[in-house]
């Protein structure tokens, strides 16, 4: 994985000396709460219902242990023994002190990590495929690309103040787990017939109360020209996108209004002008980069287990294999996914003793690397399949070895109204619910890979436009009340889920869900996932049934 | 509402002269770009909206010695896109100053874009600025000017390995 050198330690290090004294003009009175928001925000730091919470930047969900133990340490330093981590591969703490978030900051800085741009309208924390590097048959390691989009736009002096939150995905494989449509800027690397490396680039998509599954606006874009292109789509952006409407401000708002041929023929007259700008990396820079992200040094020869493992395994450690572990690029290892949803549980919470557990594990186990899903698990990339036994045995020790990873009760969830003062309903206990009436093994299995999203308001940050079951809480007349949407997916095949009819209220909701499920297990032909179920039958069948008069 | 140049030292203001005034050329003067477009003054700078479009002033920006660009609010960055569009693509070698609304926060991003000085309303924290213009030592973008970027610096230290 990557490593700062002096001139990325130095920033760093520096970004927390000016937030340190940005605080202590806020706390003499010498800024004023209006000029300090925007600067506190620039470092991640949201002021919530109960307290500050301090968004931390895990670039494209890349952690080395050290990294974790000290995120552990953070959690129990300022905060109340746990973290969340989040759909956007970042860590949130939610019990923070203004006055000691510098601290948190020299911390993070000790371990090369920060919580630049983790909030504000700005280029937020790029994100990626969380197989990158790990998982067979991709074209590149989209983490190379990720680390050149992270240092082009950490501190952009031009675009720092643009009229809105602006999010880039990359994913080097055909397979789509970074739901790179989703985003402002989805970024697909593959091999042209040539094999050559390009990139196909997404723009505008994205969730909230206006949602897009985002165009292709450029195919084949050599890599060497990424950057400028990306100026040209920020400038743009910039420039011409609305600041008189919070709500009409993404550039997906931009991308709609002028359509994809005039938006795609401004960006390239900009681009055309751009890129004889001297704005991307000379190949010595690439590729140092990209030297960083060379394969470990795997062990050769080692047994390929893993069909051994599921033969004469036990009925729980058979249960976990099935669910939480895939072949890896390398022979002989595996990648193992940490589910952080028990059954009743907190989706993406992790405890103190949790994340040091995980860390001294990868330490061990995992070539000292760990990453995290947007889905909100963690991920062990290179496990020998003959340790396999062992590693199960240590997760089952902490409490992390629910082997749900993809089935429905593998939830997504924002923090909610328990937390966010942007929300209108609470999340998490619907979350909970939720897994508690699926908490049958059996009964997961029966139903098969379903992904619910849950999100607290119209902002979206659960994905709800993007779950085969999506979930949205919304305020009616001061009572919570969710909506039910289906059909919606963040893969490969992006599409938005589509409004069951009126809502529900907390007590009735997972009712709701458990009558989609069973009209989906009634109606299903054999093998067919609840997806394509959906998208074969319609609405229809499922309103006809949740609605039916009783 | 004293100016400031990019190391935050006092220097002589501008006057920004109404669309109906007669000018007076024993002070640097600068005026909206439409009176800039329908009166072809000589010696006139010129003070930019956020919104203004550059290629109707292109063949003249060359030549002139001051601009300014104002802030309608912090939060609007489109006047960091016109610094760096002037400096970078219309070859615009005069003092660029920012004026409006800015924050002592943005000094730095704003020299970095190529802005050249401030004016500043009364009360301003100086202090701040100065600060901020002069407190990271390097950036990953190449900015305004003749430092490198930290990619520059990369390289000139692996030429020397």
């Amino acid at each position: 994985m990557y490593s700062y050198d002096t001139f990325d330690q130095t920033l760093v290090e520096q970004r927390a000396a000016e937030f340190r004294a940005q605080v202590a003009r806020r706390l003499s009175g010498d800024l004023t709460e209006e000029h300090f928001r925007p600067l506190r925000l620039l470092n991640g730091l949201y002021l919530q219902l109960h307290a500050y919470m301090l968004r931390v930047a895990i670039p494209y969900g890349t952690l080395s242990s050290r990294q974790l133990h000290m995120l552990a340490d953070i959690a129990t330093k300022y905060d109340r023994g746990y973290g969340h981590f989040t759909t956007r591969q970042n860590i949130q703490y939610n019990w923070i002190k203004l006055e000691e978030s510098p601290d948190i900051l020299d911390d993070l800085a000790a371990v090369e990590m920060h919580a630049i741009q983790t909030s504000g309208n700005v280029i937020r924390n790029v994100t990626a495929d969380h197989f990158a590097g790990v998982i067979p048959n991709e074209a590149d390691d989209p983490r190379i690309t990720c680390e050149i989009i992270r240092q082009w736009s950490t501190l952009h002096p031009e675009f720092s103040f643009l009229p809105r939150k602006f999010k880039i995905a990359v994913t080097g494989a055909a397979e789509d787990r970074a739901a790179i449509r989703f985003h402002d800027i989805g970024i697909r690397i593959r091999r042209d017939t040539a094999g050559v490396l390009v990139n196909d680039i997404y723009v505008g998509g994205g969730m909230g109360r206006t949602p897009f599954v985002g165009p292709l606006v450029r195919e084949s874009l050599p890599e060497s020209e990424l950057l400028s292109y990306l100026e040209a789509v920020l400038r743009v952006y910039n420039r011409y996108g609305r600041r008189d409407n919070i709500y009409k401000a993404r550039i997906k708002i931009l991308v709609d209004a002028l359509g994809v041929d005039e938006f795609s023929r401004q960006i390239e007259l900009e681009f055309a002008q751009t890129r004889v700008e001297g704005l991307d990396l000379p190949q010595e820079e690439v590729q140092r980069i990209r030297a960083f992200f060379a394969e470990p040094p795997y062990e050769t020869s080692l047994p390929s287990e893993l069909a051994k493992h599921h033969e004469v395994s036990t009925p729980a450690f058979h249960d976990w294999l099935r669910a939480s572990v895939l072949p890896h690029k390398a022979p002989g290892y595996a990648i193992v996914t940490i589910s952080l949803k028990p059954i009743g549980g907190i989706p993406g919470d992790a405890s103190t003793q949790q994340m040091h557990a995980i860390a001294s594990l990868a330490e061990r186990l995992s070539l000292d690397e760990i990453r995290v899903t947007h889905e909100q698990n963690l991920v062990l990339p290179h496990v020998r399949q003959i340790d396999l036994h062992e590693v199960w045995k240590a997760l089952v020790a902490e409490g992390l070895a629910t082997p749900n990873v993809g089935l429905v009760s593998d939830i997504i969830s924002c923090p909610g109204l328990d937390y966010c003062s942007l929300a209108n309903a609470r999340s998490i206990p619907i979350a909970q619910r939720i897994s508690e009436r699926f908490a049958e093994l059996k009964q997961q299995h029966d139903i098969g890979p379903l992904k619910i999203k849950i999100s607290g308001c119209i902002n979206g940050c659960g994905h709800h436009h993007a779950g085969h079951i999506g979930i949205l809480g919304v305020d009616r007349k001061g009572e919570e009340f969710y909506q039910i949407m289906l059909g919606g997916s963040g893969d490969e095949t992006a599409s938005i889920g589509e409004l069951l009819g009126p809502g529900f209220s907390s007590d009735t909701v997972v009712d709701a869900v458990a009558n989609v499920v069973k009209t989906y297990l009634d109606l299903r032909h054999p093998g067919e996932i609840f997806l394509y179920a959906v998208r074969r039958l319609g609405l229809v069948p499922f309103k006809e049934r949740l609605y039916a008069r009783s | 509402m004293p100016a400031l140049d990019q190391t935050g030292a006092v220097t002589a203001q501008w006057h920004v002269a109404s669309d109906e005034e007669d000018l007076d050329h024993l002070r640097s003067t600068i005026v909206t770009l439409a009176r800039f477009l329908s009166k072809s003054e000589p010696d006139v700078g010129l003070l930019l909206s956020p919104d203004a479009e550059l290629d109707p002033v292109a063949a003249h920006l060359g030549g002139l010695k001051h601009i300014g660009v104002t802030f309608s609010t912090f939060k609007d960055g489109r006047p960091f896109s016109l610094g760096r569009l002037l400096r970078s693509r219309y070859g615009f070698r005069g003092d660029l100053r920012a004026y409006g609304a800015f924050i002592p926060d943005q000094g730095a991003f704003l020299v970095r874009c190529g802005f050249t000085s401030f004016e500043v309303a009364d009360g301003f924290d100086v202090v701040a600025l100065r600060k901020n213009i002069n407190h990271f030592s390097n950036a990953y973008q190449q900015p305004h000017g003749t430092a490198a970027s930290i990619v520059g610096l990369r390289q000139a230290r692996g030429a020397r390995l």
